[in-house]
């Protein structure tokens, strides 16, 4: 049989396939979506000149429509937080309590079945929306009327790991973009000596481990940056030499040098870029650790976010969520925290239901109050988007007589700040709380709906890779719109 | 083992023959002598035949919708062997997969793995798409070109060491990457390569370079790869129990561990890929990242002390000595002003503000840092 000497022979051929159609239409769904930002451009929309710059990765670019909210922060809730223990209230549970569970059981994790479990926490009423909350969060419950609670989440995954990288990247393999990548990729940063994304690391990298905030193929520069606490929060952040003026002498000779090299050999504009990035280093060296010196604020401030708590693990996250707020404020696109070590487990109740998650919604509950007090307060709750989720939530039945299992068929979480329609309960799970029966939302449809906040298509935001256009929400995705205000 | 414990036990001689128990003795010595002269086995992958499955069509690549079963085969729109030549062949098929894919006759793998090669060493692939030979991908600047090397490359054995060096030794090769105007004019995207691409290093031969310029580099081939160094920013589950060393015992970056979890922040600076895929082209990212490794890294500047000292061992004026460290690093001597900048760095600068504890070897130690961060050092021009 005769072989094509080469696939381009058919190119010149009519149009084969839509997809043949589509691309030489003006070179494909690329430039769909550019020709579409021009036409928003030409209407003045939220597009900026500035982001025409074609040297910068990290300039700030246009959005695909008029945004909601700038940024984002996201609370990861590392383990997979119980839904019917804390937003979805089920009062069946306790009438059952130590009964057989009386629905289908899928297979769990541990498959070490127990009877039905009643939370051992009571709800209340909050706020003019009534939305009920467990005791367990006392003080984000104070913030319930701008909340907006997802009850009807599943997930594809009921183990950490690939729950960790569906959830972080919208895949359940291991390599993927992380979602904060993604907005970094779309839109840029804003902030001029920090990076785009940025993880605050209370103490437990979730399961996964640091692939649940890399690049993936996207380009190194929008991968996380993980912070550690103390002084020097960001790795190489801090000089060597036992002298900055030593270094300002370093960087001063290898400017000078540089510049010769630019002259005799021409401009280039990745060398441009590499020698302005010296500078923008040498900012960062101090700026980073100004930003974790927290003297400037005021005892107010800390206290309401709990950074004097005598609970160490309440400090830790007290500390991060300030940092949260710094970061916010210097126009870091996107944050995540993720949980501090409480001593026993993350959210990750298979034993010891109470202790667990008094421990670690402890650790959690003053400090995301006082952010949201004080994002509110500041008036920057508006711009931004604040997520609290796990990867998956627990059965309502026993893992033998105490825990809970994983249990990705339904669970809750819930978003607040800029687009968000507040005092918002969303979906249902059963009566049991173990199956989403109402409203079903996925993954992809959180990512979705983050994008849109941000003012973007996730059907265009789009990355060429292996001969495909991929998205964060690959080829899945709908608006959660009734959250939206 | 047992029968050597019940030799030493005490008294056995006399419970029995003490000519037998010598004889016994002096065979297991004979015995353990052998065992240690049996070399190590060495493990290597196979391919074994497996049970032959028919799969059903994924509609839309879905595994849970599922179309007609069909039968196992290469792709026959490409002009290979038909399902019922592969029943014929018997067995799963995999062999003469293997066969197909990797025929002289199919000028599809050569031509992919050379515009590899092509691409790692000129910064653009004749494919310019190199993950992408299909529709969608882009055509090849250079069609012929591309076919001689597939050719030349099975004739000769399917050797990609010789086809690197084939294509190194070429005149386009050795091109600068500055060009003439003229040229210039006529090629601005460098469509033909008649200039050099200008290229970043990888994260792999920057390090490999610091190592080699410091005198550093261990080029030992072979063995078990060197423990990732751990930092405190390389947390997780599953994190090892103690950190490999700085310097990756001054190997070469191939033989780094590459754990998956806890991969060496400098190689992810600087683009060389998560293992989890196949990666034809690498990003080519520039951030501030990158800058504050050169500069503040400890392996940097641990390399740049170890070629200082080495360089304080040769007896020579400072002029020299930057002579000889600029051509080290960047093949080509300093210019007047760059070598009267580069002696007054190290003979007031540094020393100045360091004062009286301020030594020789700091301030050579200096100069060498900048060097490891020039742009001619870290791009190739």
């Amino acid at each position: 049989m005769q072989r094509t000497a080469y696939p381009c022979g058919r190119v010149a051929a009519p149009f084969a396939s839509r997809r043949e159609w589509l691309r030489r239409a003006g070179c494909g769904f690329g430039a769909v979506a550019a020709s579409a930002l021009l036409a928003g451009w030409a209407k003045g929309e939220s597009v900026q000149a500035a982001g025409m710059d074609q040297t910068n990765p990290l300039a700030p670019k246009p959005t695909h429509f008029a945004p909601k909210v700038k940024r984002v922060v996201y609370l990861y809730m590392d383990g997979g937080p119980s839904q019917v223990d804390t937003w979805d209230p089920k009062p069946l549970l306790s009438k059952e309590n130590g009964q057989p569970f009386k629905m289908k059981i899928e297979p769990t994790q541990f498959n070490n079945i127990g009877n039905t479990l009643g939370s051992p926490w009571k709800f209340q009423q909050y706020g003019e929306s009534g939305i009920p909350v467990s005791e367990l969060f006392p003080n984000i419950a104070k913030h319930v009327d701008k909340l907006a609670v997802v009850r009807s989440m599943a997930s594809n995954f009921p183990e950490h790991t690939n729950a960790n990288y569906f959830l972080h990247t919208g895949s359940g393999l291991q390599g993927r973009p992380s979602m904060g990548a993604w907005m970094g990729y779309g839109l840029g940063s804003e902030c001029e000596d920090l990076p785009g994304f940025i993880v605050l690391n209370g103490g437990l990298i979730p399961p996964g481990g640091l692939d649940c905030f890399n690049s993936g193929f996207l380009p190194a520069t929008y991968q996380g940056s993980v912070f550690n606490a103390g002084d020097y929060p960001l790795a190489n952040i801090r000089p060597l030499e036992r002298d900055p003026a030593i270094q300002r002498k370093k960087l001063d000779l290898l400017a000078a040098i540089d510049k010769g090299t630019v002259q005799s050999r021409g401009a280039n504009d990745e060398v441009d870029a590499a020698i302005s990035n010296y500078e923008l280093a040498f900012r960062m060296q101090s700026s980073v650790p100004e930003l974790a010196r927290l003297d400037g604020e005021s005892e107010a401030t800390k206290t309401m976010y709990g950074l004097d708590s005598k609970n160490p693990h309440t400090a830790i996250f007290a500390r991060n969520c300030l940092l949260t707020r710094r970061l916010l404020e210097r126009g870091v696109r996107f944050i995540e925290l993720t949980c501090p070590s409480i001593g026993h487990d993350r959210w990750d109740q298979h034993g010891n239901l109470k202790q667990g998650h008094e421990d670690n919604a402890r650790a959690v509950d003053q400090p995301i109050g006082g952010l949201l007090t004080d994002l509110q307060q500041r008036g920057m709750l508006e711009e931004t988007l604040i997520v609290w989720s796990g990867e998956f939530g627990r059965t309502p039945f026993a893992q033998g007589s105490d825990g809970r299992d994983h249990n990705p068929f339904g669970f809750s979480l819930w978003m607040c700040g800029g687009g968000i329609k507040g005092g918002t309960i969303y979906g249902a799970t059963d009566e049991y709380g173990y199956k989403v029966v109402e409203n079903r939302t996925e993954i992809h449809d959180l990512h979705a709906t983050m994008l849109h906040l941000l003012g973007m298509d996730h059907e265009r935001l789009t990355f060429r890779y292996s001969g495909r256009d991929m998205r964060l929400t690959d080829v899945h995705g709908k608006l959660i719109k009734g959250i939206l205000s | 083992m047992l029968l050597g414990a019940t030799l030493k036990q005490p008294g056995y001689e006399s419970r029995g023959d003490k000519e037998r128990a010598q004889g016994l003795e002096a065979a297991l010595t004979a015995w353990r002598e052998q065992v240690r002269d049996i070399p190590a086995p060495l493990y290597c992958l196979a391919m074994t035949e497996g049970t032959p499955e028919d799969e059903h069509v994924f509609i839309r690549g879905n595994h849970k919708s599922l179309g007609a079963v069909v039968p196992r085969r290469n792709l026959e729109a490409l002009g290979f062997a038909s399902a019922a030549e592969y029943a014929a062949a018997g067995g799963s098929g995999r062999l003469k997969l293997a066969e197909e894919i990797a025929s002289a006759e199919n000028p599809l793998t050569s031509r992919v793995i050379v515009n590899r090669l092509w691409h790692h060493l000129f910064g653009r692939g004749i494919v310019e798409s190199v993950d992408n030979f299909g529709v969608l991908g882009t055509l090849p600047t250079h069609p012929e070109l591309l076919d001689y090397l597939a050719r030349e490359f099975t004739a000769d054995s399917w050797s990609l060491k010789r086809m690197i060096k084939r294509m190194v030794l070429s005149h386009t090769y050795q091109l600068a990457s500055t060009a003439d105007a003229k040229s210039q004019a006529a090629d601005p995207a460098n469509q033909l390569f008649h200039v050099h691409n200008l290229r970043r290093l990888e994260g792999e031969a920057l390090r490999d370079a610091m190592l080699a310029v410091s005198g550093d580099l261990d080029l030992t081939m072979y063995g078990p790869s060197i423990p990732v160094h751990l930092t405190p920013f390389m947390q997780g589950r599953g994190r090892p129990g103690s950190s490999g060393p700085v310097d990756g015992n001054r190997r070469r970056s191939v033989y780094l561990e590459v754990r998956r979890n806890f991969l060496n922040p400098m190689m992810l600076a600087f683009d060389t890929p998560a293992p989890f895929s196949a990666i034809g082209r690498r990003n080519v990212s520039n951030v501030p990242a990158q800058a504050l490794i050169l500069m503040n890294d400890p392996f940097v500047l641990e390399q740049a002390e170890r070629w200082a000292r080495r360089l304080l061992e040769i007896e020579e004026d400072a002029e020299s000595r930057i002579g000889r460290i600029f051509f080290r690093a960047i093949g080509r001597g300093p210019t007047e002003e760059e070598l009267a900048r580069c002696l007054r760095f190290v003979a007031q600068d540094v020393r100045q503000i360091a004062g009286k504890s301020g030594d020789e070897l700091e301030a050579w130690r200096d100069l060498a840092h900048v060097l490891f961060n020039l742009k001619e050092f870290v791009f190739l021009y």
